[in-house]
């Protein structure tokens, strides 16, 4: 086992080149901004920012678009079927794609015949995967060149089921599938290991020789991630952005009035997106265009220019319509890559979009974790001590750690992690919908539970003592009112079939990308457009950045066109860590800002009025001193000098600056939610009835669209808590349950109740204000189910997915 | 002369702040244990030589598929 003791200390410092504190304009103004929370001593915060910034905006209740329940900009493209998706799209002479995948969770290949698959009829590209620098790209030219020669040595070890090893591309899926058939391959399987526990073990099969000396290289914001490596273990990671260890936590546990120790278990769970990962790759002469159902249209295009030596401008990214996704859509992706290979060597359109098997096998997934978690407590309720050490397996991949919730969330004086990945014969990780903290909180919160029962209180009350967090003490508040919180007892329902309540909350930090920008452009005719490279993976992007546009222009949201997803557009950030509305809307609004002064100039020359004097709002443009001087909006720009007007203006640095480095903000992003279950104790089946979610992203720009990713965020939390798991077969190491039918998501009768309650919380921080919510709304819901089942039976459930087998099990009954 | 960035220009990553690049931009390691990785090359998360990739050893020019990061071959 590895020795974290002789692991380097995670540094809690930036760099000198970082950002920190008041950022400094050559040219600035003094502005007030409103600050706090409407109805609970909302007050005003004084920023120094840039003399370009447009003036503050007002709480929601004083303006005409923005924080307004605006419906979706592409609702009626969606529900009517009009909408392309990637993989709605269909080009001439468009061919298919289809992968060989691995059949064996460790093999070495022995030799590899492509020549069957390269002259069925019907198939255009054959490439074979090779390990070695280049070895994605192209080698051989058209598909009548004689079969290839491959030397074993330089086709891929492989380490899962799944992993791709080559890819064909013809004239239909049929046909792709059948000649990827026919490509022969001889094995030299190995012993495997697929568990996160005998991975561990002296002995096991090794996935890494580890061979490479780590060097310890820091984080460009001065994290220190030098990790060490014993079989299949690997680190452990001891800190974050937020710091390494603290305090003295052994004599803290010696000093507490009471320890709790406990060991909790999460599950493996894979991305389901409605839309699989795909793209459509077409390579020309003078521009490789891919269509792709990504998070990221420009980290697409950067990571397809670096790897074919593209200039960025010579690769275009499209992303109208995406069908979800959850942290794995990032990047080109091995089908992205093989598509644009295949494409080129083809020389014509290739689509390749995963399967659904292919999807839960090689996309990514939610590493699992096993957690041995221990807080000492005294009896007035302070955490004296945390101490957390987990091992989780991403597969092949690394990244299993368990997040910052312990760290972070509460009070703690003492603390110290050791998070280590294991490495076993599986699918790698992703990121998934706030990576760590969403396991983090399973464990935190149970445990919080149990000390509150052990101090006699009321868990709900219990976190007001212990936690600091402002706006979350409003979220408990409100929350509890809506639920009509009032602690039982635990396990004290008469009947085989028990009502529980429960509760957790959850942390996320304010991440702010800084490669937004936004064009807005006025034309003479009196339409309005808004671009950037920004894309709306369901989430309503769209919709909030007209919203943004008609409040500074002062007309409605449909009377702005929005053209996003799309690389020639200027560079949006990509959509994960819930960045995207804090980012991209100041940089669209301060864009607009821009534009309208521009139009203002030329309507207050032809006037001979100030432009300070000008108003935009209702559709109209007048004076606020003469009340003569009013003509419409599609009047005044037929005043414009030219056909247009257009302006571009990128994310500037947060008012006030970040906490850490060039995107982590001030201030933490809370969520509270409650959960009402029903167990039977007979059967062990679990219903969630209700769920009452407090959440806050800053502004709300759009509440009908903040419900909707809260809804979202609450239903994939049951799955996790209830339902979802992969399942391999220990004898093969395939996925036994990789569809959506074994592997079970909640459908419309396991959805429960959901009430949402959205704090208006303002914190100055940007021309909109606004943060984000995708990662909030799922991080509690599975601790708050845990906590609500234990309320119902009375006793605890450890680990997840919490099936009628657990339940049985930990009543005894089984 | 700022030193140059170390990492292998196909090293990527992804965690809770966004994609994570090599070469020529700055690597934001927020969070090394959720952070995933993988090699551009290969598309997965093992490099040419069929090792892991990952900032500790993604910076190793010992490493036979290292690739000088742009602003470094420039110098």
């Amino acid at each position: 086992m590895a020795n974290p003791n002789k692991k380097k200390i995670v540094l809690p410092v930036a760099p000198d080149n970082q950002a920190h504190g008041p950022v400094k304009h050559l040219h600035s103004k003094k502005v007030k901004l409103p600050y706090g929370v409407p109805g609970h001593g909302l007050t005003e915060m004084e920023r120094e920012v840039s003399i370009d910034e447009p003036p503050p905006l007002p709480i929601n209740e004083k303006l005409n678009v923005v924080g307004k329940r605006t419906k979706r900009a592409d609702a009626i493209y969606k529900v009517t079927g009009t909408a392309k998706y990637t993989s709605d799209i269909q080009l001439p002479g468009m061919l298919y794609g289809k992968f060989l995948r691995s059949p064996h969770p460790h093999a070495r290949i022995k030799s590899l015949d492509v020549s069957a698959a390269r002259r069925y009829p019907g198939v255009h590209a054959v490439h074979v995967l090779k390990m070695e620098p280049g070895g994605s790209v192209e080698r051989d030219s058209g598909h009548d060149a004689p079969a290839e020669t491959y030397n074993i040595e330089e086709l891929p070890l492989l380490r899962y089921v799944g992993q791709p090893i080559a890819a064909v591309a013809a004239e239909s899926q049929y046909i792709a599938d059948e000649a990827a058939r026919l490509i022969k391959v001889e094995y030299e399987t190995r012993p495997f290991v697929l568990e996160l526990d005998k991975a561990r073990q002296k002995g096991a099969p090794i996935v890494f020789e580890k061979v490479i000396e780590d060097e310890g290289n820091e984080g460009d914001v001065g994290v220190t991630a030098a990790e060490d490596q014993e079989g299949n273990l690997r680190g452990p990671s001891t800190g974050s952005f937020l710091g390494g260890p603290r305090g003295d936590v052994e004599k803290a546990f010696a000093e507490a009035d009471f320890v709790l120790e406990r060991e909790f278990r999460t599950q493996v769970q894979t991305h389901c997106c409605l839309e699989t990962h795909g793209v459509v790759a077409d390579w020309q002469p003078d521009m490789l265009t891919v269509y792709a159902s990504t998070q990221n249209t420009a980290g697409v295009r950067d990571d397809l220019a670096e790897l074919f030596g593209l200039p960025k401008s010579k690769v275009r990214v499209i992303t109208e319509y995406m069908g979800g996704g959850f942290g794995s859509k990032f990047g080109a992706g091995h089908y992205g890559v093989m598509a644009t290979i295949l494409s080129k060597k083809a020389g014509r359109p290739v689509k390749l979009m995963l399967s659904r098997e292919e999807e839960h096998i090689s996309a990514g997934n939610r590493p699992n974790s096993h957690q041995m978690l221990k807080m000492g407590f005294k009896n007035d309720g302070k955490i004296t001590a945390i101490d957390l050490t987990s091992y989780g397996t991403a597969g092949v991949g690394l990244g299993a750690g368990v997040g910052r919730i312990a760290q972070d969330m509460y009070e703690c004086p003492n603390f110290r992690t050791a998070q280590y990945d294991v490495f076993t014969h599986a699918g790698p990780g992703a990121a998934f919908r706030a990576p760590g903290n969403v396991q983090g909180v399973f464990s935190v919160e149970q445990m919080i539970d149990e000390a509150a029962e052990r101090l006699g209180l009321d868990p709900l009350k219990y976190r007001d003592v212990i936690d600091k967090h402002e706006v979350r003490k409003l979220m408990r508040l409100k929350g509890a009112e809506a639920f009509g919180w009032e602690y039982k007892k635990p396990g004290s329902d008469p009947g085989p079939i028990k009502r529980g309540f429960g509760m957790a909350q959850g942390q996320w930090t304010r991440f702010i990308n800084l490669n937004s920008s936004a064009t807005v452009r006025i034309n003479k005719d009196g339409s309005v457009a808004v671009m950037s490279s920004v894309q709306d993976i369901g989430t309503g992007t769209k919709t909030i950045l007209a919203q943004v546009v008609a409040e500074e222009l002062g007309l409605a949201a449909e009377d702005i066109t929005v053209k996003i997803g799309d690389t020639l557009y200027p560079d949006g950030p990509g959509s994960g860590g819930s960045v995207t509305a804090g980012s991209i809307t100041p940089a669209v609004r301060n864009a607009a800002y821009k534009a309208k002064m521009d139009l203002l100039g030329q309507v207050a020359g032809a006037w001979d009025v100030e432009i300070g004097d000008l108003e935009m709002k209702n559709g109209d443009v007048y004076s606020r001193s003469d009340s003569s001087k009013k003509m419409s909006f599609g009047e005044a720009v037929k005043k414009m000098r030219t056909n247009q007007i257009m302006a571009t203006a990128s994310r500037p640095d947060d008012y006030g600056g970040f906490e850490i480095g060039n995107g982590i903000g001030y201030g933490r992003l809370g969520s509270v939610q409650f959960a009402e279950v029903l167990v039977d104790t007979e059967t062990g089946f679990i219903k969630v009835e209700r769920v009452v979610a407090a959440h806050s992203c800053g502004r709300p720009l759009n509440p009908m669209q903040v419900e909707s990713q809260i809804n979202g965020g609450v239903i994939m939390g049951v799955g996790y808590a209830l339902y979802e798991d992969r399942i391999l077969d220990l004898n093969t190491g395939h996925q036994i349950n990789a569809n959506l039918d074994q592997y079970k998501l909640p459908y419309s009768k396991e959805i429960p109740k959901i009430e949402t309650v959205i704090i208006e919380h303002y914190g100055a921080f940007s021309s909109t204000d606004a943060s984000g919510i995708g990662e909030p709304a799922n991080i509690p819901t599975a601790g708050a189910i845990a906590n609500a089942v234990y309320n119902a039976i009375g006793v605890r459930l450890y680990e997840l997915p919490m099936t009628p087998q657990k339940v049985l099990t930990a009543l005894g009954v089984s | 002369m700022d030193s140059p960035t170390r990492y292998c220009r196909y090293l990527r990553g992804k965690n809770a702040y966004g994609t994570l690049e090599g070469g020529d931009k700055p690597f934001l390691n927020f969070d090394p244990a959720t952070t995933t990785y993988w090699c551009l090359h290969t598309m997965g998360p093992v490099g040419p030589d069929s090792q892991p990739a990952h900032l500790t050893t993604c910076g190793n020019d010992k490493r036979k598929c290292f690739a000088v990061p742009k602003e470094r071959e420039e110098l």
